[in-house]
């Protein structure tokens, strides 16, 4: 029986293993009908569920100067994705994980930050509105107003639209290292919003 | 004097009849033994008893023995601005609890770096080296009294009856002494401290008590 499977021609050997795998991965779901085409549209203001946090983002803007953060060249510009933040577990949470949580794309000189696994590009510097300070850690039961702070090189125009992109992350293990933390950022939402230039609480107040 | 018998030849089929009941009854025994093992390792939960910390409890103001230190903490304070190393200042829409510790290192230089707070609302609030809920109290001398504070932001509900974990190493506290102190705190003292905008204030680590450096 071995020897007439070995005579068969190598195509017919391959359909049919093909076949069998697919039937294999049947059993677990793997004919199931995809539910979700891809990620959902990120909308202004409205809080999103995305393990571990809630965010809400409000405003994308740019900015060449801000107290307390230093860019690594001085003609960069900021360009930040302002949101409201929530830790919905049950314990604290460190910055590193929250960066994952929102990255930015389709924007022409960003500086990348190494050493993240999350799709799109890396906030340099997560900084709370309140008091300029770095969101680390990020405590369960209180709502942070943050600015996720990305810096551009400064040759390139400003962004007038930016690709948002919101990571699901999930908690284990990995293959390699046996320490339970959040891994594997996978967007769950991405929304192309408008990008304005930022304007100070005084310009704010003049025009109203 | 009897002759013995000469016992019949032994063929290579009983030969080979042999050699599998006995390789056969060498896998059952080794499957045996695994499941016997699986059973034994799953209805017990040994290794989570094993690698348990050694949480050792006290209150404010009493000096806990560890492995590696003796510890003493004292009175907590809070507010919704702290005051960092003189130069930083942070506000929060929580609570900024702060709780000064004397650490004396045992046998040979120390350096304790895991706090975490275990809230009275069920809740685990990080403590990291830097940031907004931080402890650094850097290297302790054996014998030298080390004055370091830990600083951790949290909800005021999380405050009544919360306990503050100290321990020698970050990111590892398995088979370890743990203090564990219960702050004793009130919902009193979370109402005060949620109205408070008196900075409290986190000084510099420092091998001389708080105000002599």
């Amino acid at each position: 029986m071995a020897r007439r499977a070995l005579d068969q021609p190598l195509r017919r050997i391959g359909i049919g293993g093909a076949v069998v795998l697919l039937a294999v991965t049947a059993a677990f779901g793997g004919l199931r009908e995809q539910t979700q085409d891809g990620p959902e549209a990120l909308v202004l203001d409205v809080p999103v569920e995305v393990a571990p946090f809630e965010l809400t983002v409000h405003r994308v803007v740019w900015t060449t100067e801000l107290p307390g953060q230093y860019l690594s060249d001085k003609t960069n510009r900021w360009v930040g994705v302002v949101a409201t933040v929530r830790n919905t577990t049950d314990a604290g949470v460190l910055g590193n994980t929250l960066a994952d949580a929102l990255t930015l794309a389709d924007v022409d000189g960003l500086v990348p930050r190494p050493g993240s696994v999350a799709p799109g590009v890396v906030a340099s510097s997560i900084a709370l509105l309140e008091d300029g300070s770095s969101l680390n850690p990020v405590q369960p039961g209180l709502s942070y107003e943050a600015a996720f702070l990305f810096e551009q090189d400064g040759s390139v125009p400003p962004p007038t639209s930016a690709t948002v992109l919101v990571q699901r992350q999930t908690w284990g293990s990995g293959i390699l290292d046996a320490t339970v933390s959040w891994r594997e950022p996978a967007t769950a939402l991405r929304g192309e919003l408008d990008v304005r230039e930022a304007r100070s609480d005084a310009d704010a107040e003049g025009e109203s | 004097m009897s002759v013995p018998e000469p016992t019949a030849p032994v063929g290579p089929a009983a030969r080979a009849s042999r050699s599998r009941v006995q390789t056969l009854g060498a896998g059952a025994a080794v499957l045996a033994a695994l499941a016997v093992g699986h059973v034994v390792a799953t209805a017990f939960p040994v290794d989570e008893r094993v690698s348990a910390p050694f949480v050792r409890p006290t209150v404010v103001g009493e000096t806990v023995e560890l492995r590696y230190a003796r510890l003493t903490a004292g009175e907590p304070d809070g507010s919704t601005i702290v005051r960092v190393d003189r130069t930083t200042q942070l506000s929060t829409p929580g609570v900024f609890l702060t709780v000064p510790l004397t650490i004396v290192a045992t046998g040979q230089p120390r350096l304790l770096s895991f706090a975490e707070l275990l809230g009275g609302d069920g809740r685990t609030y990080t403590v990291f080296t830097s940031g907004r809920s931080s402890f650094l109290p850097g290297t302790a001398q054996p014998g030298v009294p080390r004055y370091a504070t830990v600083s951790v932001e949290l909800p005021p509900e999380a405050l009544p009856g919360a306990h503050l974990r100290i321990g020698l190493n970050l990111e590892d506290q398995r088979s370890d002494d743990l203090a564990d102190i219960d702050l004793g705190l009130t919902q009193a003292d979370a109402d005060a401290w949620a109205a408070d905008d008196t900075p409290v204030t986190v000084p510099p680590r420092s091998d001389e008590p708080p105000g002599e450096s």
